[in-house]
């Protein structure tokens, strides 16, 4: 039976869910298994520690499975679930309401290029959470996620001159941010 | 120039929606401007950052379980972490088997095969096992004289009158006329107990023959068992009961938060003296594991990392060194046995062993080291661990 879950389509699965058995389950765990990395990774980027997004993570898919209790078809299943995924990052984040500050992440030594890396993303996602939450879903979802900005539109429900903006003024908010240490690392 | 402008058109350059018509211009003013070309290298060092961020987030292999259960699944709770009570399954008969014969035989031997003990304050617990000699002779010249070879071979128990079956025993004609037998005396030299020679004669009459028999009753100078002074003298089916702590870490050792009490560090053993200074016995406890294994959940590989306290059984031996103290006496304990969730589990532990004078109390310290041997879906994964031990011991 799982060979045969695996060869199904997103579509395929999602109408399964619907029938609430022990198919319905093996479906399920074929869309976990498909898309938890990249939701997990949303939900870690978007609040930014690890306990929150786990429970963020947790509820997404339980939300997901609780919702789909009829065959309809879906043609964009990870853009489905990363919908919901917002809806209950959101809900986080405005009841935690956690800030940490940049230079306590800051520390500078001689470091191998593998180290910098580590450090800059250290930064980037301690940066990231100093964003404004529509900005930093903007660029989570274009960095992380890969979307293009038609998509974001289109999950986001707003114009595509919308993303624009909030990609870029995410981006420009970042440099700002980062620009010290990036200056700073390169030197060494 | 406006950098501004500049600005947004790298960032859109860089994420591919840059329309074509515009890349000249953005290449112009790159090439002529140094501001925007350190924009461009700043927003290049983070998209790389970023992109080199892409696989590193892998959700905790607890959360597929913790939704199964919100959910309410049968699937992937079947399909989840298979870490049985795989010991207690294969080897539940043979334990409980081996713990009925243990409290039988110690039922039996307590209160049945005892060795009795006196009140020489010289050797409180001590008894005399020593084949005295029997040499008869008759006192008639009508008759030969008997053999002066021993004759039997009986147990004389201290500080109690020579046992009056011997004459029946060996000769149920003679009927004793006169039977005394005194108190052996002790020589305590060097830690030695030496039963100094004691002679008796024991005179008997053969209602038969009519005659007279005189037995003469020596005991050879005996060496007794060397004890250190101030310890009690044990039999060879002493027992005493031990309840220990263990505070160790565990390799690997997940940062999981566990309830770290008492009770979930702990065991509690039965040892038998075997000889005087090793015992063999049996001891079960609960104890924190690290573990980090993979499991297997419809073909995805899911890393588990788990902090159980985990129930074990094992039998050991104890030896005690020959060196002591004042009343510390060095040991060492092998235990092997399995656990919960597998086997084997070996146990070594090293210390010191503090017994004060004339008590039954021991109190220990020392060093642990476990390794556990678990099975997970055909795969084998090792815990260690390494740590204090501290316990008391009641010796009966």
């Amino acid at each position: 039976m799982q060979n045969e879950i695996e060869k199904l389509s997103d579509n395929e699965l999602f109408k399964l869910l619907s029938k609430k058995n022990r198919e319905s389950e093996y479906a399920f765990l074929e869309i976990y298994r498909r898309y938890s990395g990249r939701i997990y990774a949303y939900c870690k980027r978007f609040l930014g520690n690890r306990e929150d997004a786990m429970d963020a993570f947790q509820d997404t898919f339980v939300n997901f499975y609780k919702a789909a209790d009829e065959p309809k078809d879906m043609t964009n299943l990870p853009a489905y679930l990363l919908r919901i995924a917002r809806n209950v990052c959101l809900n986080f984040a405005r009841q935690s309401r956690t800030t940490t500050q940049l230079e306590d992440y800051m520390y500078f030594e001689n470091k191998s290029d593998q180290e910098e890396q580590d450090e800059l993303l250290g930064l980037i996602h301690t940066a990231l959470q100093q964003l404004p939450p529509d900005y930093r879903e903007a660029f989570i979802l274009r960095e992380y996620e890969g979307m293009s900005y038609q998509e974001i539109a289109e999950l986001l429900n707003i114009s595509l001159a919308l993303v624009k903006i909030r990609i870029f003024r995410a981006k420009e908010k970042l440099r700002e941010i980062l620009a010290p240490y990036i200056s700073e690392l390169s030197k060494m | 120039m406006d950098t501004g402008n500049f600005s947004e058109k790298i960032i859109e350059f860089l994420d591919g929606e840059l329309p074509a018509t515009e890349e000249p211009n953005l290449f112009l003013a790159l090439s002529v401007n140094e501001e925007l070309r350190s924009l461009l290298k700043e927003h290049l060092a983070i998209a790389r950052s970023v992109r080199s961020d892409f696989n590193s987030i892998i959700p905790p292999a607890s959360a597929v379980q913790n939704i199964a259960r919100a959910l309410r699944f049968k699937t992937i709770e079947d399909a989840g972490p298979s870490l049985k009570p795989l010991f207690f399954a294969k080897f539940g008969r043979t334990a409980v088997l081996m713990l009925s014969t243990a409290i039988i035989t110690f039922l039996l031997t307590y209160f049945f095969l005892r060795p009795e003990t006196n009140t020489n304050p010289q050797s409180p617990k001590a008894i005399v096992q020593t084949p005295p000699m029997i040499i008869s002779s008759v006192e008639s010249s009508s008759v030969p004289k008997i053999s002066s070879s021993p004759r039997t071979v009986y147990i004389v128990k201290e500080n109690q009158s020579s046992d009056k079956s011997f004459a029946q025993a060996n000769n149920k004609n003679l009927e004793e006329i006169e039977q005394t037998f005194p108190r052996p005396t002790y020589n305590n030299s060097s830690n030695n107990l030496l039963l100094e020679t004691t002679k008796q004669d024991n005179v008997y009459r053969d209602r038969s023959l009519n005659l007279v028999l005189s037995s003469t009753s020596r005991t050879k100078n005996v060496p007794l068992a060397k004890y250190p002074e101030s310890s009690n003298v044990h039999s060879g089916w002493d027992f005493g009961i031990n309840l220990r702590g263990i505070a160790g870490k565990s390799f690997p050792n997940p940062n999981i938060a566990t309830s770290n009490s008492v009770l979930n560090n702990v065991s509690l053993g039965l040892y038998f003296t075997q000889w005087d200074d090793i015992k063999f016995g049996m001891e079960f406890g609960k104890e924190l594991f690290g573990l980090s294994y993979n499991n297997e959940i419809n073909g995805v590989q899911f890393a588990y990392e788990q902090k159980p306290a985990l129930f074990w059984a094992a039998v050991g031996v104890d030896y005690t060194l020959p060196y002591s103290f004042y009343y510390f006496q060095p040991f060492v304990t092998f235990l092997a046995g399995g656990s919960q969730i597998g086997g084997p589990l070996v146990k070594g532990i090293g210390g010191l062993r503090y017994r004060p004078a004339y008590s039954n109390l021991e109190l220990y310290l020392g060093a642990e080291g476990t390794m556990l041997l678990y099975q997970n879906q055909k795969v084998y994964y090792l815990t260690r661990k390494v740590g204090l031990t501290y316990g008391i011991s009641i010796i009966f």
